[in-house]
């Protein structure tokens, strides 16, 4: 659906829309961008024709004013190359990483949370009202 | 050479159409019974290794093959959906399990009130069945998928769950003691997902992601908590099999029906008696196709087939928070839910009310998605990893409010659009009436009230989520003028003719409906067991 060429101009505009700061790396220096942009691109199914029209008008240059002047200019096409973009990054251990969001394989919860959940008292003033339920005639 | 797949002439003591919940819940009680049951579905199995939840690319993959509206999904086994005269959306699932695959799975009991709304508030009508009638039927479906819930909640009548609640996790507490703060109801969700593991089904490992289909086998989707147990009692399920027509005999009963391959061959099935489970707009559809001597569709001479849909409208609040809040834990599944608005109070402008649910909201795009309005140089750059960083910090209350029935809300047949199987589409003309507007707005400052109790830093609209509640299209009732089934589903014109599904419902209430669905379907299965010696014999 996307060749190197595309592969390459995605890259740059994730580098653009997630340049890094003191937590998180930037987009187009994370291990496999390449590889995590085919996949988004191969997820997004059905939008790839559109993303094909979008990516046909994005700008030669690409940097911080040309792809502004594109995402005012032409929204809905901007609004799925960000999404690619995002989605790529998001997909990288260490974009994730840094904001603390979990990966892997997920932990069922203790079966006791609840328990200690309830002995915080949260639930008392709900368990202290009369019975809500509205009488029906018989 | 056709190889004989024993397709071409099935026969049953009963023919079911649609495997969802309720399908499923008939086809597992009727075959528990010694009948002989067939159940034809126009989607397939789904194989969980397909489901997009534990996928990185799972948020990509929910806006197109995992989109929860049909018409965006475009899968062979959903049909489209005309829906340019309807201002609230709608959506569902053609599957083995049909639309509990992607369910949030709250599960709601109706209240005693809602079976008495004509009696109580002076609008709609009363059902032909009270709270009473159902509350066996509930326990018992409870009781075999595994309900997970905390008894004592003084908004419903006396209840208890089989298995210990979920917990309530960091957003289900930080909410909880917001709602102390305004003196409202909550309470820790219920669920028909297992807190332990329960039958073949695991303990929920927390995704969050179950209205996308649970990654790790622990939901009560129909497809594991049902179908194993219906096929093991020797019912035979048939997938990619879309029935296009209920067959009427010379007596004016019903004798099978027609039904469509994937590759577009026509069968016929024969059998006593017809179930029809296909949802809120695939069972009007289906008896309007169903009748080719009147276009008023099949057991329709109250003309009411097709009439009266609800979709409970449901808006979301999100709350953004300073607070870390885990939100990307389930089940969501929903970690509290709020009946304080549920009740008719004629104060606020309109009659019924609401059910609330918290859910949580896992993503990173999903978040960066509410910014969506705002200009660049605050969206992208440093901004965005700036606003990344509330992934985690966000919490969602949805609402469903009670819609009530109104004959100009419709399932019609399209005269343009059609299925795979160049089967008539269903139309769907739906108009928010006054009371749902006002009440609508009235939740909207409600949800936003308890964000900010909560300290959201700031909250976003979700203005009408795509609604799985699809109710009151061939309504039961004790006056065949004026209900299309009587109170077991029975056809009031075709007594060897049945509706167990969300259609039946005379008011919607503003609970998640799918224990009613499927308490109803399991009362109605078993009135059927229970006569079938007086069904004409079509084998
Ligand atoms: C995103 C989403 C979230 C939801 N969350 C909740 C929740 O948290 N709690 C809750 O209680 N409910 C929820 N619901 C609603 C719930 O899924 C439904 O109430 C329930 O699935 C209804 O069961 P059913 O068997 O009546 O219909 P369905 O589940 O819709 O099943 C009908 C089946 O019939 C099949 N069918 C239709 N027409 C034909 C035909 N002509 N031939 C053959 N097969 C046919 C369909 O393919 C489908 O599989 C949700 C729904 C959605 C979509």
């Amino acid at each position: 659906m996307v060749d190197t060429d595309d592969v390459d101009r995605l890259r740059q505009l994730a580098g653009i829309l997630f340049p890094g700061d003191d937590r998180s790396p930037a987009a187009d220096s994370v291990a496999d961008i390449d590889g995590l942009i085919r996949l988004a691109v191969t997820a997004i199914g059905s939008e790839g024709e559109v993303l094909r029209l979008a990516l046909d008008l994005l700008p030669a240059e690409l940097d911080w004013a040309s792809v502004k002047d594109f995402a005012e200019s032409h929204t809905n096409e901007f609004e799925l190359l960000a999404v690619v973009a995002a989605g790529a990054y998001f997909m990288a251990p260490a974009a994730l990483a840094a904001i603390g969001y979990p990966q892997g394989p997920r932990k069922a919860a203790r079966i006791d949370q609840i328990v200690d959940e309830l002995e915080t008292g949260v639930l008392d003033l709900v368990m202290q009202r009369e019975s809500m339920v509205r009488k029906v005639p018989v | 050479m056709r190889i004989d797949s024993g397709l071409e002439n099935l026969r049953a003591d009963v023919l079911i159409v649609g495997a969802g919940p309720s399908g499923a819940v008939v086809a597992h009680t009727l075959a528990s019974r010694g009948l002989s049951v067939v159940c034809l579905e126009q989607g397939d199995w789904i194989n969980p290794d397909d489901l997009p939840g534990s996928k990185p690319e799972f948020e990509l993959l929910t806006r197109t093959q995992w989109h929860w509206e049909p018409n965006v999904r475009r899968r062979r086994e959903d049909y489209p959906l005309e829906v340019s005269g309807s201002n609230a959306p709608v959506s569902m699932f053609g599957a083995v399990g049909g639309s509990s695959v992607v369910y949030g799975a709250h599960w709601q009991r109706l209240m005693p009130s809602d079976f008495r709304v004509r009696s109580l508030d002076g609008v709609a009508d009363d059902w032909p069945i009270s709270y009473d009638d159902l509350a066996p039927y509930y326990d018992r479906v409870d009781a075999f998928i595994g309900v997970a819930g905390l008894g004592g909640d003084p908004a419903y009548p006396p209840q208890d769950f089989p298995l210990p609640p979920h917990p309530m996790g960091a957003a289900g507490l930080h909410m909880g003691a917001a709602m102390n703060k305004l003196g409202w109801h909550f309470w820790p969700g219920t669920h028909a997902i297992p807190s332990t593991a329960f039958k073949n089904m695991g303990q929920c490992l927390r995704w969050g992601v179950c209205e996308r289909g649970c990654p790790a086998g622990a939901k009560a989707s129909f497809d594991l908590a049902y179908w194993p147990h219906a096929t093991a009692a020797g019912a035979r399920l048939v997938t990619g099999a879309r029935v296009s027509r209920i067959l009427v005999g010379a007596d004016g009963l019903v004798d099978g029906a027609l039904w469509i391959d994937t590759e577009g061959t026509e069968h016929r099935a024969r059998a006593n008696a017809v179930v029809v489970a296909a949802n809120g707009i695939g069972t009007p559809r289906l008896l309007l196709m169903s009748d080719d001597k009147h276009t008023e569709g099949l057991a329709n001479s109250s003309g009411l087939v097709g009439k009266n849909l609800m979709i409970h409208p449901n808006r979301g609040v999100i709350g953004v928070y300073e607070e870390e809040l885990d939100a990307w834990n389930g089940p969501a599944g929903q970690l509290l839910y709020s009946l304080e608005f549920y009740e008719t109070d004629e104060s606020r402008g309109f009659v019924r009310g609401s059910k609330w649910n918290l859910m949580p909201f896992p993503g990173v795009l999903s978040v960066l998605d509410l910014y969506r309005g705002r200009p660049f140089d605050e969206r992208w750059g440093a901004m965005a990893h700036k606003l990344s960083r509330s992934a985690g910090k966000v919490m969602i209350w949805y609402a469903n409010i009670d819609d009530l029935p109104e004959e100009a809300n419709t399932v019609t047949l399209d005269p343009d659009l059609r299925d795979s199987s160049g089967l008539a589409a269903p139309r769907i003309d739906y108009t928010l009436s006054a009371n749902s507007l006002r009440n609508l707005d009235f939740v909207t400052e409600k949800m936003i009230e308890a964000h900010s109790a909560a300290g959201a830093i700031e909250t976003f609209l979700d203005p009408l989520v795509p609604s799985g509640h699809l109710l009151g299209t061939a309504r039961m009732g004790a006056d065949p003028a004026t209900s299309v089934v009587d109170s077991f589903g029975r056809a009031h014109d075709v007594p060897n003719l049945f509706v167990v599904d969300g259609s039946v419902m005379v008011t919607g209430g503003g609970m998640n409906p799918t224990a009613t669905i499927t308490a109803f379907a399991l009362r109605a299965a078993e009135s059927l067991a229970d006569a079938a010696s007086d069904l004409p014999n079509r084998n």
